[in-house]
C-alpha cells in the first residue's frame, strides 16, 4: 500500500517489474503503476516466495537500468512463536549482491512512512491532535522510526522487547508500557500522565531522573556484562 | 509536558505484539480499542 502510494506520489506513471505477493501488484496498478518485465524503471521486492526465474528477470532489469526499491528492510517475519519466514529485505539483498546496485528501503523505519501516515492522521482527524505518537513493541522500527520523523515513540513490552533491551540503543522511547491496556484509562479521563510515571516503573519502585534527560532505562545498561567477541579468528 | 496534562495525542498503532500475538488478543488491547472508540464522542473539541 505505501510503496504504492510513494511511487505514485514521486513518479507518477512510472513502470515497475514486482517480486512478491499479489496485493502489492494490485495495489500498484490500482495507481496506475504498469509492470514492465523488460524494461522498467524500478524492481518492486516485497514479501513471498520467488523463483530463481523471477530474481534473474529482476537482476536483468536491473542492469538495464531499473532502480531497486524495496517494501520493508526485514530479512524475516515471524511466522510463529519459533518459526519465521525470509522478508524482503533477504531477497533485496540478494539482488543488491548480484547486481552491485544498493536497494532503496520503504516500511518502517523510513521516514517517509511515518510521515504519510501522520498526513493522512491529520487529514481524517476529528480535530487538531497535540502530538502525534507511535505505539509500538519493536525498537529498530517503531521507536526509531518515531523518534527520527519527531513523533512520540511508546513501546509496549507486550511483543518482542523485553525491558532489559532497551537500554542498548541509542533512541530511546518516550514511554515505555507493559501493553495497551496501560493507556486505557488516559484516553477515557483525556488525561495524559507524566512520561516518568510510566506504569512499567512502578513495581519496581524506581523514581528518578527529570523529564529532557536520557531515559529512565539508562539504569538498565549499568552492570549488564555482555559478551565479548571473539579475539582471534 | 507536566505532573498530568490534557492534550490530544493522535496514536499510529503497530499491530502484531500491540494489539495481537499470533492469534490471540493481547490482555486489555479490546477495551483499548474501544475506549479509543469512544473518545471520539467523550472528548472535549
Amino acid at each position: 500500500m505505501n510503496t504504492a502510494d510513494f511511487l505514485a506520489e514521486t513518479h507518477p506513471n512510472c513502470t515497475s517489474f514486482v517480486l512478491g505477493e499479489g496485493g502489492l501488484l494490485t495495489a500498484l496498478n490500482e495507481r496506475k503503476i504498469a509492470n514492465d518485465a523488460i524494461n522498467p524503471s524500478y524492481v518492486v521486492v516485497g514479501e513471498g516466495a520467488v523463483s530463481m526465474e523471477k530474481l534473474a528477470k529482476a537482476h536483468e532489469c536491473v542492469e538495464r537500468g531499473a532502480r531497486l526499491l524495496a517494501t520493508n528492510p526485514d530479512n524475516w517475519c515471524p511466522v510463529s512463536r519459533d518459526k519465521t519466514r525470509p522478508g524482503a529485505g533477504s531477497t533485496a539483498a540478494f539482488l543488491e549482491a548480484s547486481t552491485g546496485r544498493r536497494c532503496y528501503y520503504l516500511g518502517k523505519p523510513n521516514g517517509y512512512m511515518f510521515q504519510r501516515a501522520k498526513r493522512k492522521l491529520a487529514d481524517h482527524a476529528l480535530w487538531k491532535t497535540d502530538e502525534v505518537v507511535m505505539i509500538g513493541d519493536t525498537m529498530e522500527t517503531d521507536i526509531r522510526g518515531a523518534i527520527e520523523a519527531g513523533l512520540g515513540g511508546f513501546l509496549v513490552l507486550s511483543g518482542s522487547t523485553q525491558l532489559e533491551m532497551i537500554g542498548d540503543y541509542v533512541y530511546q522511547p518516550t514511554r515505555v508500557l507493559q501493553s495497551v491496556a496501560d493507556l486505557t484509562e488516559e484516553i477515557q479521563t483525556g488525561i495524559v500522565s507524566d512520561r516518568l510515571n510510566s506504569p512499567v516503573f512502578d513495581h519496581g519502585g524506581f523514581h528518578s531522573g527529570k523529564p529532557g534527560q536520557r531515559h529512565q532505562t539508562d539504569f538498565l545498561s549499568y552492570h549488564k556484562p555482555r559478551p565479548r567477541p571473539a579475539m582471534t579468528k | 509536558m507536566s505532573e498530568s496534562t490534557r492534550m490530544k495525542l493522535g496514536y499510529l498503532i503497530d499491530m502484531d505484539g500491540v494489539i495481537y500475538r499470533e492469534n490471540t488478543l493481547i490482555p486489555g488491547a479490546g477495551e483499548f480499542v474501544a475506549a479509543l472508540r469512544l473518545s471520539i464522542f467523550t472528548l472535549p473539541r
